[in-house]
């Protein structure tokens, strides 16, 4: 999507968060499906840390009630990350161990994280279907998105600047 | 985190304020890091370097022409430097799990950090190298300068 350089930072969120917001719902509910294992779930990842980091860059234009939202990925991103760090770190063991040959200690260690792989998939999957599925709520949100709230100090100048009344 | 950036400024002077902020941010980091490159110094480094990545991607539109591209790739050679230590810090938390304990013997664990050990020392040499050179040229001042002559030239 192009950018606007020259409308407001409002106008341009506005336009550009909802239709990333529309990408990582239509990811994140490929995401759940059965099949898909924690390495799958790489891209995912990746692509809800960039909607926050979005987000955050334009948190001034949505103010404080944005931050609940932003508090709610952060959860998700952390399960996210759990995963990754498990897929990520069964790798490095399964190389270091290697040069030393296979043992049936070593064998346990990787079924271990093989368990908590399917623990935390499971709970990602649950997370997802109660936060960020259900359809109102992803209504109100982009909703929220396209029309970002005015902020009270604007309120305020904006008061400020509108003219006298003229006396008849 | 960009509270100095304000809604109704138009998106070009907006986004060269969260760049700016974020460019301070890494010259802060990087200092810190060099003179203790731990686990949380290194992640919250990364973490500078993808946001900014991020913003600089976001924003390509306002910042044209090469400096923005050459930072990018600077940045990702950074990133590969940092994520090859941060791997090795992941897989030393990981072994702390307390759901592994009962599948980790105290020889295999020991075993496993002293390899990663060594493997962090590693890949900590070219890291601390990179940031040492970004440190004494400073990097992020004539990042900012060169983004802000292709502001004003796009």
């Amino acid at each position: 999507m192009k950018l606007r350089p020259k409308k407001p930072a409002r106008e341009n969120a506005s336009r550009l968060l909802p239709r990333l917001a529309h990408k990582f719902f239509r990811a994140g509910d490929r995401s759940i499906e059965d099949e898909l294992t924690g390495e799958d779930l790489h891209r995912f990842r990746i692509l809800a840390k960039r909607f926050r980091y979005a987000l955050e860059f334009f948190r001034p234009c949505y103010g404080s009630a944005l931050d609940a939202h932003l508090e709610s990925l952060r959860e998700l991103q952390a399960l996210l990350g759990d995963l990754n760090d498990c897929c990520a770190s069964r790798g490095r063991f399964r190389d270091l161990l290697a040069a030393s040959g296979p043992s049936k200690r070593h064998k346990a260690l990787l079924k271990a994280l093989d368990d908590l792989e399917s623990d935390l998939l499971e709970r990602y999957r649950a997370l997802w279907r109660d936060s960020w599925e259900p359809p109102g709520f992803r209504q109100r949100f982009l909703r929220y998105l396209a029309h970002p709230p005015r902020q009270l100090s604007e309120l305020r100048a904006g008061a400020r600047r509108r003219p006298e009344a003229v006396p008849a | 985190m960009y509270e100095q950036a304000k809604p109704n400024q138009d998106l070009g002077t907006y986004s060269a304020g969260v760049v700016e902020k974020l460019l301070r941010d890494m010259a802060f980091s990087i200092t810190k890091t060099l003179e203790n490159p731990d686990q949380a110094n290194v992640h919250d480094l990364r973490r500078l370097c993808l946001r900014l990545r991020h913003a600089l991607r976001l924003f390509a539109r306002l910042l044209p022409g090469k400096a923005a591209r050459k930072i990018q790739k600077r940045l990702a050679l950074l990133q590969d430097l940092l994520a090859g230590v941060r791997t090795t810090d992941v897989a030393a938390r990981t072994l702390q799990l307390e759901v592994l304990a009962p599948s980790l013997s105290r020889p295999l664990s020991r075993k496993i950090n002293a390899l990663l050990a060594q493997e962090r020392r590693r890949s900590q040499r070219p890291l601390r190298a990179r940031l040492r050179k970004m440190q004494h040229s400073d990097a992020m001042g004539r990042w900012r300068i060169r983004l802000l002559a292709a502001r004003a030239a796009g």
